[in-house]
Formats: C-alpha cells, structure tokens, sequence
C-alpha cells in the first residue's frame, strides 16, 4: 500500500495582499472547533533606538494595557469574555502578536487585536509596572541556568544586535520614557511587510473580509531594513562562574538559513544527531555512558541566516568528557550516516509535520514563518517531498561543506571547560 | 465533537479504553499506571521514576539500542512521566503505526531490569536530580510538598534524592515492580484515528498474559494542612520563590470543578484576582494559584516569584487575598470570567489525540470511569455561587502552609 497516497492532506489555503501591503494567510482546518492567529510585525528589537535596548519588549507588554476607549482592566476583561488566550512578544526580528480561541469568537477576538495594533492606549502610569516586570523578567532567568546559558550562547554567537536578548537589560531598560515607547510605534507598528496568519475552522472568505474591515484602514510605514548578518568567523567563548550542581553547556555554529537548498540535508543531519531516542547524541552520550540527562541540538534558522544550537548539562567532573564527545559527534556525521538512521529521521519529521494538522495553533504558526522566510507558504507535500529528499549524501555532503567550526561555546557552572 | 467511547476488560483484569475520531490525523496510545512516589517506602525513595527510565532499557526481547531504533521507527518520540501518584507510558504516531507502537509499548511493559543497564541509568538519573536542584523554581514545590504533607507518602519527591537513588538496588525495583505493575493497576487507553475492535484485539494478544492482581494503595487520607512557616536561605538564588499551600477536594468529590474555578479566577495567570493586585502592579514576576488533585486529597498552591525585597509584602498580599475569598467567595461574574477561560482551553485542548488521551487515561486511573469532554464542560458549566460556598466552607483556607526559597534572609510568617 502507497502510506503515502492515502494520507494526503488536502489543504485549503487562502492568501492576499491589502492594498497597504499587510499580508494574509489563511488556511481552513475542518476537523479543528477553534481558530488561532499570529501577527509578525517587522520591528523586532533590532529595531530598538540605539541606546535604548528593549523598547519593542516594552511595547509589546504595554500594548495589552488599553487599547481604544478601554483601559487596561476593561480591555483584558474583554479578552477574557471570550476565552481568548493571547500572547505579545518581541523577537530580534518581529513584534509577535498570536492569539487563540473557539472559532465562533474569531471575529470578536481580531477587532480587540484591531485596536490593540492600531489604537493603543500606552498610558504613561502603566509604564513603570511594565519596566519593573520586565527587569524582574530578565533576573528571573540567573535561576534557570539552562535558558540562561543558551542566552549567553546567542550573544556570543551573533553579532550584535541580532544575539542580544530583545528583553533589554538592567541598565538600558531605565532609559526607556513613554514617549520613546510611543515613538516606536507611530513609527514601526505598520502594516508594510506585516503579517498576519489565521488558522482553523473558519470561512476564507468571510476572514479576507474581516481583515479588510478590521486593518484595510491601518496606514502604511517604512519598515526598518533589518538584514541579519552571518556570525563571526572568531568563534565567541564566555564562562559564568556559579556554584551550580551541574555545568550548563551552550554551543553554536552556522547553518543556512530557511530558504536555502540545502535546508533539508541541514534538518536531516540535526535530526541524526538529535532526532529521536535513538539519534547519535542520545545514544552515545546519554544511552551508551549515561553521562547526561538532558543533551540536544536544534537548527535555528533565520531568514538570511542560521545557526545549529546545542545544549547538555552535566555534573562538573563529567563535564569535559560530555563536551568532548559532544564535539565528537558533530564532527563524526560528516564521516556519513546509515540508511536505517536516514529513514527514521524521515518518519520523525513527516510524523510531526501531519500532525500540526490537528492544531490550529501549530498550524498558524507554521503559516506566518513561511510567509515571513519565503514569501510563500509551502504545502504539506512540497514539505513531505523535501523530507523524501533527505538521503545518505544529501546529509553527510551538507555535513562536510559546514562543519562545526569555528565553534561558539558559553558554559555556566563551577568550572571552565578546555576548549582547543 | 465526535468521538466515541469503547471499553474491554480483558481475561487478566487489563481496563482497555478508546476513544474514536476518524477525522484526526494521528492516534495515542498509553499505558496508565496506578502508582507513584507515594506507593514508595523510603528506602525505595525514587524507584517508580528510576523504573520508568529502566522500561526504555527494553525487556527480554529487546535491548536498549534495538528499542530506541524500532521506537523511532514508529514516528513520534514515545515518552513518559512519572507523579506523586501514576506513571504513563505513551506514544502517538501516524494511524497506519498504531498496531506497531502497541506492540512495542506492551513488550517494554515487562522490563528485563538488567544490571548492567541499571547501574548506567543510575548515572542518569543522579544527572536529572543535579539539573532539577539548579532549577529553584522547581525545588521549592518539593520543599513545600515535604513540609505540608509531612509524613504523608504524597510529600515524597518524585526524584527522590541523590543519596536514595545512590542506595537503591535493582532488587528493590524488581520487587517494586512485581507490586505494583499488576493488571487491576493499570489501563490501557487509546485516542484518536484507530478501530476498536482491532485494538483490543492486539492488545489482548499482547498483554493478555500479564499477571493479575489489584495493588492497594496504602494512605489515601485526606490531609488537612498543619500551618507550618518554612524558609529556605539559598545564596545561589536570585529570585524569592514562595509557596503557600492549602488542602482542596480529591479527585473523587464534585466540588473539583469548583475547585479549578475558584483557583482560576483568584490566580489565573492573566485577569485574575492575584494578577490585578499582585503582576500588572509589578510586584511579582509571576503570582497564581492553581488546584492539583489526588486520590483521597487536593492541594491548592499559590506559588509567587518577585525580588527578595518585594517577598514579605507579597506575601501579605497573598494571605490577604485568600483571607478575602474564604469570607466572601468569589462574584458571579469572576466565576462566569473564569468558566469561559477554562472551557476555551478545555476544547482547545482537546483537539489533539495526545490530550483526549492524557484525559481518557487519567480520569480512568482516578474514577474508573469514562468522562467525555461533554460531560466535563456540563460539570463546569453547573457550578454555581451555591457550590463555592460550599467548597470554601467544606475546604476551608486556614492553616496554610508556607514555603520560601531564595536569598531573602529575613521573611516572616503572616499570623492566620
């Protein structure tokens, strides 16, 4: 039997440009009740005025305080009535905007969304709240050494602004007034290379027009030219000293970005070393010697650009051995890989590509970052045939043109690793 | 919604459950076990997580490495976890996988417990326990469960500590698992994309020669809290985490949809009464209170992380705002507020197989008996002002039991 042939996935898929450039996705899930949907703003934190790291966060948690002729309270009540669970995040890149909720609440849910992007209040008295939140934010994550490692791995990894934390920092964060956050987004919250992505049980039609009713009106800007730049060739290095149970380890190096030819062999070899229960950093490091709990690697990819992240926490005799082996196996896949390894990366990733069809949150998601990366939306089966393309030589060939060097690496724990 | 509910119970006892739905794209399938850290002795302290890792070390038939690749095979990255109270074993795949990762589920279910696999998994797991302590975050929930349940088994640590799980033998597990891994003890659930008749088939095939028994479960006593004030000085940390704790319904009483309303409009992390006084004025980076169920007993937790300066106030805040609920209850429009959340996310929730599992399997583990989704949201949707005060007056928040965790040297306990 073809499994292939009969788990075809019809999609239905709607796309359009407003006449003030603000871009539509939309895709109709039938067997889903809900609807989510995301906004990509283009004024992420590299867009932050110089000097002033974190306006975009700020913005994007003020902007929840009011919006319209609702305050603060009101207007999270409104949000609430619906059962609408929103969230509102500056990225490097973009303002990230998403929501979700029964697919009958849709329309209800994008006009608060509507006044939210466009008419915000960002009263001045909420903006202190919002500041001290956001330096306790940043504090929260000394008491997590795990993110706060892979932190530190991102500014040492990308030049700077694009490895900062889009949070800010304890001493940029005090400068940042109300009129600076209001500045920032008269000027970058602008339909023009904006994107908004909607997924769910929902009417294409009828959503094209209530985008046209709700945003038709916004008016255009010029958005920021944000062009990320590779990481350095000096690969960074940085230790934090602290007396942890165990060292946290970071690392990094390129990879390519999204819309690349060689995407798919980048997937297929970060899905070798850290795919499954059986992929080669599992196996060899947690399985075979039970040096760690926790050890991965992820590609990170951007739109001009990538990255291979990595991660494993370990007690601090074992450290050096763990970071060695680590090495090691990244290195090792450019010797080749198995057929059997192959074929279980393409069950992994085809597995987890259809199912995103029963969310309509993963499925907006994935909307929005293709048009964002792309331009375009690629179906399930353009996605099923680049995983069908993975191969021996597509992964081992991709392995040796970009190996793991330079490498960047940032440890938090009681000791420093040897890194030659 | 368009699922329906199958049952089977095969010759040795084993519950078999589905729920169908011939629209979704994957099926998810698990094994339910009715035991946990509070079915452990001390000197077993630990034993029924260690034993989940010990599963994925295979059984006679298949090693460790042979596992893995098979597992892999089968598509999505099978898991586990293990609680207070269950441990599952579940995995969700593409349907045409289904027949394969029940067969492979059910094989592991009989672990060989090699020694050699045992001693390496000890490495493991004394890793998982060192990244765990780095996470205060985390620790404090186990400092404040020891200290509320006292010798309660529920205030075991599900990890168990560096020097029980350094102690533990592998006879220890196997005895453990002759105990507890018996049919009555367990349900086998599946949801999503799969036919029924074919399922319990297989699984009848496949786990129809397990043995038969019904584990007792030793303390299932209600506990009522004992007030206690327990601050933990850590140098290391830079944020004061605090919890304050309070006994709420078990999972058996009708009052648990009251429950989970009335935590959800007093600390919701968005909207609700502790977000308003506590997060929007920036006090605390994060301020809720949620109501976790058990057999026999329920807990609320408040759990609040702000600067160690801000701790004291903030703890005052909290015992303000519960002092405040206890007298006068919650209004009708938080609890309509809070009822629209909750069955939002219920539904929204409910669109994967894997949560329509996780439902399935632990409703059954804790009732014996199937609950729909429908029948969950008309449990929601009848509590009324009447039942609230009936919970507060049946679960009372008095003696509430506190614990912090962090630099702040100097926090006093809040007179109740």
């Amino acid at each position: 039997m073809d499994n292939r042939k009969s788990e075809t996935v019809k999609q239905k898929i709607h796309q359009a440009v407003l006449t003030n450039g603000l871009r539509l996705v939309a895709e109709r899930l039938d067997h889903v009740h809900t609807a989510s949907f995301q906004f990509l703003i283009p004024a992420g934190s590299m867009a932050d005025p110089s000097g002033k790291r974190g306006v975009a966060s700020i913005l994007s948690d003020l902007m929840t305080r009011g919006a319209g002729k609702l305050d603060n309270r009101v207007f999270n009540a409104a949000m609430d009535r619906l059962g609408l669970d929103f969230s509102t995040s500056a990225g490097v890149l973009n303002l990230r905007l998403a929501g979700s909720c029964l697919a009958e609440n849709l329309e209800k849910a994008l006009e608060l969304f509507a006044e939210m992007i466009l008419r915000p209040t960002l009263p001045e008295k909420e903006l202190a709240p919002v500041l001290d939140l956001a330096a306790q934010d940043i504090r929260s994550t000394e008491d997590s050494p795990r993110k706060k490692v892979m932190l530190e791995v991102r500014k040492q990894h990308f030049p700077s602004p694009l490895g900062l934390d889009p949070r800010g920092d304890a001493e940029s964060l005090p400068k940042i007034d109300i009129d600076t956050v209001r500045g920032f987004h008269a000027k970058r919250v602008q339909p023009r290379d904006s994107i908004v992505s909607i997924a769910g049980r929902i009417n294409l039609e009828q959503v094209q027009g209530l985008v046209e009713r709700l945003f038709g009106e916004w008016e255009p800007g010029t958005p920021p030219v944000l062009k990320e730049k590779a990481a350095a060739k000096k690969p960074g290095r940085g230790h934090l000293q602290k007396e942890t149970e165990q060292v946290h380890i970071g690392l990094a190096y390129p990879a390519v970005p999204v819309a690349h030819p060689d995407y798919f062999a980048a997937l297929g070899m970060v899905q070798v070393l850290s795919g499954g229960m059986s992929s080669r950093l599992f196996s060899e490091i947690r399985e075979k010697r039970g040096l760690c709990y926790s050890i991965w690697t992820t590609l990170s990819p951007l739109k001009h650009t990538g990255a291979i992240l990595g991660y494993a926490g370990t007690t601090a005799a074992r450290a050096q051995e763990t970071f060695d082996l680590f090495l090691q196996e990244l290195a090792r896949v450019a010797d080749g890989v198995e057929e059997d390894e192959v074929k279980r990366v393409q069950i992994g990733l085809e597995t987890s590509l259809l199912m995103q069809e029963d969310s309509s949150g993963a499925r907006s998601s994935s909307l929005a970052s293709d048009v964002y990366n792309l331009g375009r939306v690629r179906s399930i089966e353009e996605l099923r045939d680049g995983i069908a393309s993975i191969s021996r030589k597509t992964i081992a060939d991709y392995a040796r043109r970009n190996p793991p060097s330079p490498i960047t690496v940032a440890t938090i724990g009681p000791s420093r690793l040897k890194i030659s | 919604m368009t699922a329906a509910f199958h049952q089977l119970e095969a010759d040795n006892g084993l519950q078999i459950i589905g729920e169908t739905n011939p629209a979704a794209h994957s099926v998810a399938v698990g094994f339910f076990v009715r035991t946990g850290s509070r079915d452990e002795t001390v000197p077993e302290a630990g034993v029924s997580h260690f034993l989940e890792h010990m599963v994925f070390k295979g059984s006679k038939k298949r090693k460790a490495e042979q596992l893995n690749q098979e597992l892999d095979l089968i598509g999505s990255s099978p898991n586990a976890y293990t609680s207070e109270e269950t441990t599952v074993f579940y995995a969700s795949c593409l349907p045409r996988h289904m027949g394969r990762a029940l067969e492979v589920l059910s094989d592991i279910m009989r672990p060989a417990l090699r020694a050699e696999d045992f001693t390496l998994e000890k490495k493991v797991i004394l890793e998982e326990i060192g990244m765990y302590e780095d996470q205060p975050g985390d620790m404090v929930f186990d400092h404040a469960r020891k200290l509320f349940f006292g010798e309660h088994p529920l205030g075991n640590s599900v990890l168990g500590s560096t020097d029980s799980i350094s102690a533990l033998t592998r006879d220890q597990m196997a005895d453990y698992f002759q105990r507890r891994y018996q049919t009555g003890n367990m349900v086998l659930a599946c949801a999503g994309n799969f036919d029924f008749v074919e399922f319990a088939k297989l699984a009848q095939k496949f786990c129809g020669k397990w043995p038969a028994g019904s584990p007792r479960r030793a303390d299932i006593r209600q506990t009522a809290g004992n007030g206690e004030f327990n601050l933990r000085v850590d140098g290391r940390t830079t944020l004061q985490h605090l919890i304050v704790m309070n006994a709420g319904p078990p999972a058996a009483s009708p009052l648990r949809h009251a429950a989970d309303l009335v935590a959800m409009a007093i600390g919701d992390d968005s909207g609700s009464r502790m977000y308003w006084e506590m997060v929007d004025p920036g006090h605390a980076d994060s301020a809720t209170l949620s109501y976790r169920e058990h057999e026999g007993t329920g807990v609320y937790y408040a759990a609040v992380e702000c600067e160690p300066g801000k701790a004291q106030k903030n703890l005052d805040r909290v015992h303000k705002i519960i002092a405040k609920l206890q007298a006068d209850g919650v209004t009708q429009e938080e609890l309509d507020v809070a009822r629209t959340k909750l069955l939002s996310r219920m539904v929204r929730g409910s669109e994967s197989p894997m949560s329509r599992l996780m439902s399935l399997g632990n409703h059954w583990i804790y009732q014996r008996k199937h609950i729909s989704l429908e029948d969950e949201i008309r449990s929601y949707k009848k509590v009324n002002m009447h039942q609230v005060r009936q919970l507060l007056d049946r679960y009372p928040f008095k003696r509430m039991t506190v614990q912090a965790l962090g630099p702040g040297k100097k926090l006093k306990p809040v007179e109740q």
